[in-house]
C-alpha cells in the first residue's frame, strides 16, 4: 500500500515535469519559427514568456540577444548574450555574437590592461560558470575520497605511497578549486553588471531628475550596479566614472 | 568733452559709412575704338570670406581680353582693417558709339550691393584707326583672304570613339610675324590628346573657288566624346600679323617720298577666328553587350600571362595584362578578374605607350602581383575584355586562357596568422539561433545550495569512512597482524620499558624482571615474526645474523638476555643496582636493533 503511493507521487512529479518540458519546447519552437521567418519582435514575445515563467538557458539567452540584434537593439543583444555566457562561458555561439554586437558600441572607456597574474585569474574564474566550479569541486572531493580509500586499501607499499601523494596532490587542486568556487560566487551575488539598453543615457550626479549631467553613454556598454534608490541606479564605468540612471535605461547581466 | 564725444559720434558715423561699398570704375570714360581700357569693380569691407555670387554686368559690346582678374588687398590704418577686392577686365571696344555698362553686383553678409551703370563713348580712333582707314584695309576684306577652317572628319560618333579635329589656316596674304593664340578651343564633354603636328607650319596650296591659297595645317587633336548628345567646339582665335600693300593716298602729295620706302606696306593685327564645330554623340548599342564590357571604344587586342605556374607560398606570382590597338588607350580601364581564395592582389604597375599621330594607338600594360598565402592547386579563371568596335559596330570579347597555379608550403608561417586573423574578421554577420533548448530550466537555486549536492557529498564520505572501518578490522582479523605487529613493536616495547621504570622506582623485583624481559622477548618477537612457542634465544640470534645485525650486538643481547634470567631466577646482593644495569643494556639492546634494521 504504501509503496503505491510512492509509485504514485513519483509519477506524478515526473509527469508535472514532462509537462513543464513540453511547454518550454513549444514555445521555443514557437519562438525559433516566428525568427525564421523574420518576425523577430514576435519572436523576443515568445522567448520571454518563458523569461516571465522563471526559465533560463543558455540558448533562451542566446536566441533573445540574435532577434534583439536583428531587430538593431544592441544594448538588448549585448545584454542578453552576457546572460547566456554567464550560464556557458565557453559557448563559441555566444562569444562570436557578443563580440560582433560589441563592435556597435560607440562609447570607448579606457581601461589600463590588467597585470598578467590578475588576467590569468580571471580568465580562469570566467572559464566554468558557478555550477561548473560547483561541479568541478564535487569531483575533486570524490577524486580524494579515492584516493584516501586506495591508500588503506593498498597491499604494497608502492600503492601507499602513489596513493599517498596523488591524494596530496588532489587535495591542493580541491583547496584551489574551493577558493575560485568561493571567490565566483562572491562574484556572482556581490557583484552586479549591467548593461545600457537604451540608445542615450544621460548619466546624472545624483538619483534626482533635476540634478547636474555627469556625462552621456550609449547602449552596449557594461557598468557596475554600485547602489540602487527608488528606480534610480548607481553605475560605475570602468575608468572609474560615477553616475545615476534611471533604471528602465539598465538591464542586469 | 561735449566736444570729444561729438567727435567720437561722427568719427563713428564715418567709419560705419565707410563699412563697406561696392563702386564700378573705368579708367576712361572716352575711349578710342582699338584702345583697350579697363572696367573694374572694387568692394572694400571687412570680411572678404563672406563675398558670394558676384555677377558681372553684360559685356557682349567689347572683347573682353583679359579677366575677371582678381586682386585683395589690406589695410591696417590706426587699428582699423579694411581689405578690398578688385575684380577688373580689359576690354576693347568693337564699334564706335555710346554704351552703358550694366551694374554688377555681389553678395556680402546676406546683402546685395550693386554697382551704378556706367557711360562709355567709343570714339573713332586717333592713331590706328586713321592708319587703318588710310590703308583701307578693313577686317571683311581680310576675312576673305585669311581664315582658319576647322573640320571634324565624322559629324556623327558612338561614346567614346575618336574624332579627329583640324585646324587649317587659309591665307592670300603674307604673315608679317609669328601669330599669336588669344583663345583656345574649348573641348567641353571630350577627353582630348593633342596630336603631333609639325613646329613650324608648312604651307601648301589649295584652290578654293578658283581661288589659290597657301593653306598651313595650325593644330590637330583627338577628341573622345565622354557625354552623348550634341556638343560644341568653340572657336580657335588666332591673332596674326599680316602685312597689307599700302593703299596710295591720292591727297597726300608726300605720301610717295615719306611713305614706307620699300614694300608699301604695313603690318596690320588680324584677329581670326575658326568656325564653331558641332556633332552628335550617340550612345552605344544596349544589345548583345557583353557582360565583361567596361567602355572600351575602339579596336583592340588583348593577352594575359603569368610568369609562373608552380610557387611557393608568400612568393608572387605577376599576371601580366597586355591591351594594344587603337582607342583612348589612356581611360581604358583594365579588365576585372577573379581571383581564388587565398591569394592576395596588390595595385597593378600600369605602363602605357602611346601613339599620337592620326588615330590614337598604343599599348597598356598592366602587371599584377599576386601572393598566394595558402597551398594548394588553384585556378585563376579566364579574363575577359570587351570592347566595342564603332567600325563595324558590334561588340567583341577576347577571352584570355585560364592559369592553373599550384602553390606549394613555404616558409613563414607568421604571415599565415595574419591571414587567419583575417578569416576571423570576416565573419560579420552573427550565426545563426540554437535550435536545441535541452538546457532550459527553471531558475532555481545554486547547485551549492541545494540539499541534493549536499546528500551527494556526504553519502560517498560516509561510505568511504565505513569502508576504511571495515577494512581495518579486517585487518586486524586476517594474517595483516603480523604487518601491524612489526609497526606497533616498537612502540609496545617502549611502553613496557617505561612501565618496567616504574617498577624499578618501586623496587618490585620480580615484576620488573618480567617485564623488562618481556619488553625485550615481545619486541624480538613481534619484529621477526617468530611464534611465541617457537622462540628460543637461539633462533632469535640466527634471524639477526640473517638481517645482517653486527655479531657484537647479537652478542650483547644474547648475554643480557641470559644474565636477566640469571638474576631473575637469583637475586643479587644488591638488587637495585643490578636492575637499573639491566634497564640500561635492555633499553640499549632494543634501541641499537632498532637503528640497525630501519
Amino acid at each position: 500500500m504504501k509503496r503505491d503511493i510512492f509509485k504514485i507521487i513519483l509519477l506524478m512529479i515526473f509527469i508535472s515535469l514532462s509537462i513543464a518540458k513540453a511547454d518550454v519546447k513549444s514555445v521555443m519552437q514557437k519562438g525559433n519559427d516566428f525568427y525564421k521567418n523574420n518576425q523577430y519582435q514576435l519572436a523576443i514575445d515568445e522567448y520571454d514568456k518563458l523569461i516571465k515563467q522563471g526559465y533560463e538557458g543558455t540558448s533562451l539567452y542566446y536566441n533573445l540577444g540574435n532577434a534583439h540584434y536583428r531587430l538593431g537593439k544592441v544594448g538588448y543583444a549585448i545584454l542578453y548574450y552576457e546572460k547566456a555566457l554567464r550560464l556557458s562561458p565557453n559557448d563559441e555561439d555566444v562569444k562570436n555574437n557578443l563580440a560582433l554586437a560589441k563592435l556597435n558600441i560607440k562609447d570607448k572607456v579606457e581601461t589600463l590592461p590588467p597585470f598578467f597574474i590578475f588576467n590569468i585569474w580571471e580568465r580562469l574564474l570566467a572559464s566554468l560558470s558557478v555550477s561548473g566550479w560547483t561541479v568541478f569541486v564535487y569531483f575533486c572531493f570524490i577524486l580524494l575520497l579515492l584516493c584516501v580509500i586506495l591508500y588503506f586499501f593498498s597491499r604494497t607499499s608502492t600503492q601507499q605511497r602513489v596513493s599517498f601523494f596523488s591524494g596530496v596532490g588532489v587535495f591542493a587542486v580541491l583547496i584551489l578549486v574551493i577558493i575560485l568556487l568561493a571567490v565566483k560566487m562572491n562574484k556572482e551575488f556581490n557583484i552586479k553588471d549591467g548593461i545600457i539598453v537604451s540608445n542615450l543615457v544621460t548619466v546624472k550626479s545624483s538619483p534626482d531628475n533635476s540634478s547636474k549631467d555627469e556625462f552621456v553613454i550609449h547602449e552596449g556598454l557594461k557598468v557596475r550596479l554600485e547602489d540602487k534608490v527608488d528606480n534610480w541606479v548607481k553605475i560605475r564605468l570602468a575608468d572609474g566614472k560615477l553616475g545615476w540612471i534611471s533604471e528602465e535605461n539598465f538591464g542586469q547581466i | 568733452m561735449v566736444k570729444s564725444v561729438l567727435f567720437g559720434i561722427l568719427f563713428l558715423f564715418v567709419s560705419i559709412g565707410k563699412a563697406q561699398s561696392f563702386v564700378a570704375t573705368v579708367d576712361n570714360n572716352k575711349v578710342a575704338e582699338n584702345d583697350r581700357f579697363e572696367l573694374r569693380f572694387t568692394f572694400e569691407g571687412k570680411n572678404l570670406n563672406s563675398l558670394q555670387k558676384f555677377n558681372p554686368p553684360s559685356l557682349k559690346e567689347f572683347r573682353v581680353l583679359s579677366g575677371p582678374n582678381q586682386s585683395t588687398s589690406m589695410q591696417i590704418i590706426n587699428g582699423v582693417s579694411s581689405s578690398s577686392l578688385t575684380l577688373s577686365y580689359i576690354l576693347l571696344p568693337n564699334i564706335t558709339g555710346a554704351y552703358t555698362i550694366g551694374s554688377a553686383s555681389i553678395q556680402y553678409e546676406d546683402k546685395t550691393f550693386s554697382t551704378d551703370p556706367i557711360k562709355i563713348t567709343v570714339v573713332k580712333g586717333s592713331q590706328k584707326p586713321k592708319d587703318e582707314s588710310s590703308s583701307q584695309v578693313s577686317n571683311k576684306e581680310i576675312a576673305k583672304n585669311l581664315f582658319i577652317h576647322a573640320t571634324i572628319d565624322k559629324n556623327k560618333v558612338y561614346l567614346g570613339e575618336q574624332v579627329t579635329i583640324t585646324y587649317k589656316l587659309y591665307t592670300r596674304l603674307n604673315i608679317a610675324a609669328q601669330m599669336s593664340v588669344d583663345k583656345l578651343p574649348q573641348y567641353q564633354g571630350f577627353w582630348t590628346e593633342e596630336l603631333e603636328t609639325a613646329r613650324n607650319i608648312t604651307f601648301g596650296r589649295e584652290v578654293i573657288d578658283g581661288q589659290q591659297y597657301s593653306v598651313g595645317l595650325l593644330k590637330r587633336a583627338a577628341l573622345f566624346p565622354n557625354q552623348t548628345g550634341k556638343l560644341e567646339v568653340t572657336p580657335f582665335e588666332l591673332t596674326i600679323p599680316i602685312q597689307v600693300q599700302k593703299k596710295k593716298n591720292p591727297n597726300n602729295v608726300w605720301d610717295d617720298f615719306f611713305g614706307d620706302p620699300f614694300g608699301r606696306s604695313e603690318v596690320v593685327e588680324y584677329q581670326a577666328k575658326s568656325n564653331t564645330l558641332r556633332l552628335d554623340v550617340i550612345p552605344l548599342p544596349e544589345n548583345n553587350k557583353p557582360a565583361s564590357f567596361r567602355g572600351a571604344v575602339g579596336k583592340y587586342d588583348f593577352d594575359a600571362t603569368i610568369d609562373k605556374q608552380k610557387t611557393k607560398t608568400n612568393e608572387p606570382i605577376t599576371l601580366k595584362f597586355n591591351i594594344s590597338g587603337s582607342g583612348n588607350i589612356k581611360l581604358l580601364e583594365l579588365p576585372p578578374f577573379e581571383l581564388p581564395n587565398g591569394f592576395e592582389k596588390y595595385d597593378p604597375k600600369i605602363d602605357e605607350q602611346i601613339n599620337r599621330s592620326g588615330k590614337i594607338n598604343g599599348t597598356k600594360k598592366a602587371e599584377y602581383l599576386l601572393i598566394p598565402r595558402i597551398a594548394g592547386s588553384r585556378e585563376i579563371p579566364a579574363i575577359e575584355f570587351s570592347y566595342f568596335d564603332p567600325e563595324n559596330k558590334s561588340y567583341h570579347t577576347i577571352k584570355s586562357k585560364s592559369f592553373n597555379v599550384t602553390i606549394e608550403q613555404g616558409q613563414g608561417t607568421g604571415n599565415d596568422l595574419a591571414n587567419q586573423q583575417n578569416i576571423n574578421q570576416l565573419e560579420s554577420d552573427i550565426r545563426y539561433i540554437k535550435t536545441n533548448y535541452d538546457d532550459i530550466e527553471k531558475q532555481g537555486e545554486v547547485l551549492l545550495l541545494k540539499p541534493v549536492f549536499w546528500v551527494a557529498s556526504i553519502t560517498p564520505l560516509l561510505a568511504a569512512l565505513v569502508l576504511i572501518g571495515w577494512k581495518r578490522k579486517q585487518d586486524k582479523l586476517s594474517g595483516n597482524q603480523q604487518l601491524l605487529r612489526y609497526s606497533k613493536a616498537e612502540k609496545v616495547a617502549r611502553k613496557r620499558f617505561k612501565n618496567a621504570k616504574k617498577l624499578l622506582d618501586q623496587n618490585n623485583v620480580e615484576l620488573f624482571y618480567s617485564e623488562i624481559s618481556q619488553a625485550l622477548f615481545g619486541y624480538l618477537e613481534d619484529k621477526f615474526h617468530i611464534p611465541k612457542s617457537e622462540f628460543t634465544l637461539d633462533k632469535v640470534a640466527d634471524e639477526l645474523t640473517k638481517r645482517n645485525i653486527s655479531a657484537d650486538l647479537v652478542d650483547k643481547m644474547k648475554t643480557n638476555a641470559q644474565k636477566c634470567e640469571f638474576i631473575r631466577f637469583a637475586p643479587s646482593t644488591n638488587p637495585a643496582q643490578a636492575m637499573n644495569e639491566m634497564y640500561n643494556a635492555f633499553s640499549a639492546v632494543v634501541i641499537d636493533i632498532e637503528r640497525s634494521i630501519t
